[in-house]
Formats: C-alpha cells, sequence, structure tokens
C-alpha cells in the first residue's frame, strides 16, 4: 500500500470527521435545542439508549429490503430469460414493465397496501416492484450481448437452448446483471422505506420508517437522526455487499473487476 | 514432388462444392457460381480482396449459412469428425479457463467428462499449451488465445479444419511461428484444410494448393498447385521456390483485382 492508496481512504473520512466536528460545534455555539437540531454526540447516545427498539426497526427494514431484492432477481432474470427467447413477448410485456416503472411507488403504495392483507407481504411487492426495473433492462441486454462467433460456435456443434441459454447467455449477461442488481439494492431500500411511510399506521408499525414517523410525531428528533442513520448504513452496506458479490463473481475474466496489475 | 502430387491427385474427395452461388437478401451477390472440388490432405488458401466472399464460402462449408443456389457435399469422413472452426479472433468464453473453453464442443455433445478432459489434454500438447490449461484467456498473450482457439477446433479430432484469417491480428513473428507449427501439424494429421488469409506470404507458405478470388460478385480467378513438400520450416520462407510462387501469387492477385474494377 502506498501513500496514494492511503490517502484514498484517509480524505473521505477526514471530510466526514470534519463535517461532525462542524455540526457539533454550531450546535453548541448557537445553542440550538435538540428538538430543532441535535448534536452528533447526542445523536449517538440516543442511538445506543434506544438501541434495542430501533435494532428490532432495523431487522424488520432489512428483511423486507432482502425479500424484496431476492423476488426481484428471481422474477426479473426469469423475465429477461424470457424476454430473449421470442421478440413477440418482448414486443408484449416490456411496455408494461415501463408503465410499473414510471409510476411513482407513492401512487401504488396504498392500493397495495389495501389490496394486500398481510402488510409484511404488501411492503415486500412495493420493494420489489421499485427494483425490479434495473434487473429486468440490464440482464435483458446482458442476455442479447454474446460474442456473434461464439454463437456460431454453439451453432455449429448443434447446441441447444438451454445449453445456449446456461453456457453462453447467462454468463455473458453477468457484467450487466450486476451492474442492475447495484441500482435495484439501493432501490429496494428506498422502495421498503417509501412504503412504510405510505403505509403509516396500517403497516408494520416496526421497520425503521415507522420510528421515523413515530420520533417525528413525537418531536424526538434524537431518535429520528439515529433512525436515519441506520437507514443510510444500510444502504451503504448493501451496496458494499453486491459490490463484493460482483467482484467474487466477475474478478477472474471481467475487465470491471479485473485488478489492474496482476 | 511427383509422387506426392500423385498421390494427392489420388486422395479421395473430401469437400465439393458444385455451382455454389450466395445472394444477401439485401440483393449483393456475395458468390458467383464456384464449383470446387478439395481433396483429403490438401491445404487449400483463399486469398482475394476484401469483399470478395472468401468469409462466406468458409461460413457456407461449415454450414454456418446456406447456400442460395448449388449444393456442398462433405465426405463421410469429413462429416462423421465434427468440422474445426478457426475465427479471426480467439473467439473464447472469458470466464472460462484454457481447459474449459477447449472442452466445450465436447460438452456441448455431452461427452463423458473424464474422457473429454483426455482429450483436451491431449489436444493442449498439440499445440503446446497444457501448463496453461487452467489460466484464464485475458491472462494469455494473442498468440497464446489463438493456440486456444485451434486447440478447441482440434478437440473433437476433425479430419477438415476451416481457419478464417485465424493470424491475421497477430505480430509477424507470432504468426511466422504459430503459420510454422500449423504446417508441421497438418502434415502430421494429414488433416485438409481450408485457410482464408489476406496475407500473400502466409498462402504461399503454407499452402499446397492457393485460390485467387476476385470481388464483385466473388469467383475464383485462379487456382495454383503448390508441389514443394509439407511440412514447411522457416528455410523455406528464404527459398526461391517460395520467392518465386510469392511473386506469381501476388501478379495473379493483382491481374484479379484490376478485372473486377
Amino acid at each position: 500500500m502506498n501513500d496514494r492508496d492511503w490517502l484514498r481512504y484517509a480524505a473521505p473520512l477526514a471530510i466526514g470527521a470534519l463535517f461532525l466536528l462542524l455540526w457539533h460545534a454550531l450546535v453548541v455555539v448557537n445553542d440550538v435545542p435538540a428538538y430543532i437540531v441535535p448534536s452528533p454526540l447526542l445523536v449517538f447516545k440516543t442511538l445506543v439508549r434506544d438501541w434495542g427498539m430501533l435494532s428490532g426497526s432495523l431487522m424488520v427494514t432489512l428483511e423486507v429490503t432482502g425479500a424484496a431484492l431476492l423476488a426481484a432477481v428471481v422474477l426479473g432474470v426469469a423475465l429477461s430469460v424470457l424476454f430473449v427467447q421470442n421478440r413477440l413477448i418482448e414486443a408484449g410485456l416490456l411496455p408494461y414493465a415501463v408503465i410499473l416503472q414510471v409510476t411513482p411507488l407513492v401512487a401504488i403504495a396504498p392500493l397495495i397496501i389495501i389490496w394486500v392483507d398481510d402488510p409484511r407481504t404488501a411492503l415486500v411487492i412495493c420493494a420489489t416492484v421499485a427494483s425490479i426495473f434495473p434487473i429486468i433492462t440490464n440482464t435483458t441486454i446482458g442476455l442479447r450481448s454474446v460474442d456473434p462467433g461464439l454463437l456460431d460456435l454453439f451453432h455449429m456443434h448443434g447446441a441447444s437452448r438451454t445449453q445456449t441459454l446456461l453456457r453462453l447467455r447467462l454468463p455473458s449477461s453477468a457484467p450487466y446483471f450486476f451492474a442492475g442488481l447495484r441500482v435495484a439494492a439501493a432501490l429496494a431500500l428506498i422502495g421498503a422505506v417509501v412504503a412504510e411511510f405510505v403505509a403509516g399506521t396500517g403497516g408494520t408499525r416496526s421497520g425503521l420508517a415507522y420510528q421515523i414517523l413515530q420520533a417525528g410525531l413525537q418531536l424526538n428528533i434524537p431518535r429520528l437522526f439515529a433512525a436515519l442513520i441506520l437507514i443510510t448504513a444500510s444502504g451503504i452496506a448493501l451496496f458494499l455487499v453486491v459490490s463484493l458479490l460482483s467482484r467474487l463473481v466477475l474478478r477472474r475474466w471481467h475487465e470491471s473487476e479485473v485488478s489492474a496489475e496482476p | 514432388m511427383a509422387s506426392s502430387e500423385i498421390s494427392q491427385q489420388q486422395a479421395p474427395i473430401a469437400v465439393e462444392l458444385s455451382g455454389i452461388q450466395k445472394v444477401f437478401p439485401n440483393g449483393t451477390r456475395a458468390l458467383a457460381p464456384i464449383s470446387l472440388s478439395i481433396r483429403e490432405g490438401e491445404f487449400v488458401s483463399i486469398i482475394g480482396p476484401s469483399g470478395c466472399g472468401k468469409s462466406t464460402l468458409l461460413r457456407l462449408v461449415a454450414g454456418l449459412a446456406t447456400p442460395s443456389a448449388g449444393n456442398i457435399r462433405l465426405s463421410r469422413e469429413v462429416r462423421d469428425a465434427a468440422v474445426g472452426f478457426v475465427f479471426q479472433s480467439p473467439t473464447l468464453m472469458p470466464w472460462s479457463n484454457v481447459q474449459a473453453n477447449v472442452r466445450l464442443p465436447l460438452d456441448l455433445l455431452h461427452a463423458p467428462r473424464a474422457e473429454a478432459d483426455e482429450k483436451v489434454h491431449r489436444a493442449l500438447e498439440r499445440v503446446g499449451l497444457n501448463e496453461f490449461a487452467h489460466l484464464h484467456p485475458r491472462e494469455l498473450s494473442g498468440g497464446m488465445q489463438m493456440r486456444v482457439s485451434i486447440a478447441r477446433a482440434l478437440v473433437t479430432s476433425p479430419r477438415l479444419l476451416l481457419m478464417d484469417e485465424p493470424f491475421g491480428a497477430l505480430d509477424e513473428i507470432t504468426r511466422n511461428r504459430l503459420d510454422r507449427d500449423l504446417s508441421a501439424l497438418c502434415a502430421r494429421e494429414r488433416l485438409t484444410v481450408l485457410f482464408v488469409t489476406h496475407s500473400i506470404y502466409e498462402a504461399a507458405f503454407l499452402s499446397s494448393r492457393v485460390l485467387v478470388m476476385s470481388a464483385r460478385p466473388g469467383r475464383i480467378f485462379s487456382d495454383v498447385a503448390v508441389d514443394d513438400p509439407t511440412p514447411r520450416i522457416e528455410a523455406f520462407r528464404s527459398g526461391e521456390s517460395f520467392i518465386r510462387l510469392a511473386a506469381r501469387l501476388s501478379a495473379t492477385l493483382a491481374t484479379a483485382m484490376h478485372e473486377a474494377a
């Protein structure tokens, strides 16, 4: 590790520390009341004090996000495979996928929450709707971006449709799929939080969004900040997990994940 | 030399094209009627200006495209063993290592794994790459990637090898070396080869027969037999016969291009 590598990690940390310090100083110097802007120290203390309650909510939000992402991956890849089989199927279905994508989640979430009895399932459906589109579009492009020479080779050796799919199209689509998954992971978390906001008291009454809602009503701003921090941290963790997964799968062969010098 | 000529004349026909034409959907006539017989063990190069239909001819023989008219007959021996095809670029699966890439044709035929691995081992041995079996394509040089591609074409023990400008993108030193190795391999195993190239010198070095094509529509302008013994060695490149052949091919090609224009 040379000086530059070290700086690459140190620079964002230093800026973060500076920001917290400035925030703390401004709150203390101006004597800002905690119900308007709490100091970072107070937020941290609240996070520790309310950990029992907040960690439960964190688990609920993470579960909804995880289930939704899994559903988006399974459904999204299955639909992409279907699209690639036949242009007519794609032409018939893609407009509806687009409609689903362009309709704001906040507008459909209330309906889903009314229609689906189990609030947890309703939230998972909302988050799935929010995150499935990048998986479909990216994987479909990936499944089509096959080396024509390799396609000829498969054809020459009498490869079946299934062999071509499993041995050629799916591996070719992996880099595109992971690019989509990164976007989808963030959208699934946003979807889970937004859906819970929309559901309000009709929801599971237990996720992080519900904590924010409650804390806001009670003017418990330090707890609101603490819940917010947990959502952000979840998003970052999710991004890192997906990046790691992508790296593990692609590092032997794809330019995007291969280190510059072996 | 005379005896090799006679044995070649007597060798059975491996590929026979009769009245092959190809018209593309947009109306372009890629190939005028072409009739051609290739005998077993012949190394036939096809040279010609770009766009003369060399690659199309090769794809037709491979069954990757269908002729608009005429028919192609492959001998039983050629048909029974899968035809080997080597593309302009290595065309390897980047996510698989060398071994899995070479095994692909056998995997697609559902060959038993142990038997397939044994064949892969032998194919890699033939191109001198056995110690690299577990590397991925991107870890290899361009020349080595091309060798992997050749090993993959050889793994099914084909009698007919179709090669579409396989070494065109390589530097001259690497290309000369691969040409030498290919000549030795083909002579040893008496492979029938149809080799598309844009290099007069490569065609002159490798071939027992050179077809010079002219363009629009593509047709065989000249059919030149080369009687020098195979395999060709480096010394052949500086011999009088090679130089004379290259000059002759060069002149023929110039005439072919002039006629087309």
